[in-house]
């Protein structure tokens, strides 16, 4: 029991990196952009995510005591004495998706506390997974979101709190000053960026790009690693005549 | 006049491109970065008005190619880093351009594309000699293998 919380707290404290584009996020959700912006991870939304991610769960197809049929069967002990099937495939869907639960689980918060908290939690789920079926592993986290991961089913929007404009033209990934990458919105009224979790009207400050729509966003880097310059195609001065023009085309 | 032109910054400071530097439209609509022969960096920018533009070290240059600058706009650019063509050009009534800093090719209905109204691209990750392309009237996907004329499927 106890090399089964040491591998769950070892593997989780890996899988759960810092969020590039400044957020704490599900490290498992990383299949595409969507669920890059959707690292705004509130603990009302991850509360919501939790009871969302249970529900499914619950699904007819699921028999009791499976765990995600995606999960390899044959998954390598790790030099773990093993202790029956059912146990073993326990651990290897533990192994496969050692994350951070998607309720707090965050590389920026976790201290040793936390850390201590998640391989508990995840040690836990497993037990249960073995006990009471899939309910319980969807409860753990990694499973849940490997399944939510396939399915490309559940899409949240991030609002349009600090954008300066709900019409969104683009979207483009731009490396900040130091090399890491920032997601970029050109929207009717400006340009935006994602930062910590929220957006930044980043237009807001300029004379040159106050108000304007922006149609599209080009990053170009410059030699000898000066680092980068950003192009802005402005379109027209609000949202609305962009939206005409274009659809006059 | 509709637009403003085009701006560059660093991401804290912002200028406005203007005729003087080089670039003659007030309405960019798409950008797009591919690299040139020596790997540098190269800016497409297209335009509503004036046709194609491309910017290297040495400033602003038209794309010498009448069909593009006489097209009545320019939906798109798809960039195809280190590959050919440097840049495809989605055009308003004038299909689809197969742009290089020497060259270009049109591809319009008589190769088989459903409508010479080019919006959209995707170029596939797995083969990124075949690309996809959204027209007024349906998609259609090619390849561009050299020395392969495009065979167009509409989808």
């Amino acid at each position: 029991m106890r090399l089964r919380a040491v591998w769950c707290l070892l593997a989780g404290a890996a899988g759960a990196g810092t969020d590039p584009y400044g957020a704490a996020r599900p490290a498992t959700r990383s299949w595409g952009s969507g669920a890059q912006f959707a690292s705004a991870t509130s603990t009302a939304r991850s509360r919501t995510r939790s009871a969302g991610l249970d529900r499914h769960d619950r699904r007819p197809g699921l028999r009791r005591g499976a765990c995600d049929a995606r999960v390899p069967r044959s998954r390598p002990r790790r030099g773990r004495r093993g202790s029956g099937a059912s146990s073993k495939r326990g651990m290897a869907a533990c192994g496969s998706a050692p994350r951070a639960p998607a309720s707090g689980g965050s590389a920026t918060a976790g201290g040793p506390t936390t850390r201590r908290n998640t391989a508990s939690r995840l040690t836990r789920s497993t037990r249960c997974s073995r006990r009471r079926g899939p309910t319980a592993v969807g409860l753990s986290g990694g499973h849940a979101r490997r399944r939510l991961e396939a399915h490309h089913e559940r899409w949240e929007p991030l609002g349009t709190t600090g954008l300066p404009d709900p019409l969104v033209w683009k979207l483009r990934i731009v490396p900040d000053a130091g090399g890491l990458p920032e997601v970029w919105a050109a929207t009717g009224k400006g340009v935006a960026v994602f930062r910590a979790g929220r957006w930044v009207d980043i237009s807001s400050t300029s004379e040159v790009l106050a108000g304007r729509s922006i149609s599209d966003i080009a990053v170009v880097p410059l030699p000898a690693g000066g680092g980068r310059e950003i192009w802005l195609s402005c379109w027209a001065s609000d949202s609305s005549t962009a939206t005409a023009q274009r659809g006059a085309w | 006049m509709l637009g403003v032109g085009l701006v560059h910054g660093d991401g804290a400071t912002w200028s406005v491109v203007s005729q003087a530097d080089g670039f003659p439209s007030r309405n960019p609509t798409d950008l797009a970065v591919s690299s040139g022969p020596r790997g540098q960096p190269i800016l497409w920018v297209a335009s509503y008005d004036r046709g194609l533009f491309w910017r290297d070290a040495g400033g602003w240059h038209a794309l010498e190619s009448a069909r593009v600058q006489s097209a009545s706009g320019v939906y798109g650019l798809l960039a195809n880093p280190g590959r050919r063509p440097d840049v495809w050009v989605g055009t308003r009534g004038l299909g689809l351009q197969s742009v290089d800093l020497s060259s270009w090719r049109t591809i319009d209905e008589s190769d088989g594309l459903p409508s010479p109204e080019v919006n959209a691209f995707a170029a596939d990750p797995a083969d990124p000699a075949s690309v996809w392309i959204g027209t007024a009237r349906g998609l259609a996907t090619g390849a561009t293998a050299r020395g392969k004329r495009w065979p167009c499927r509409r989808r």
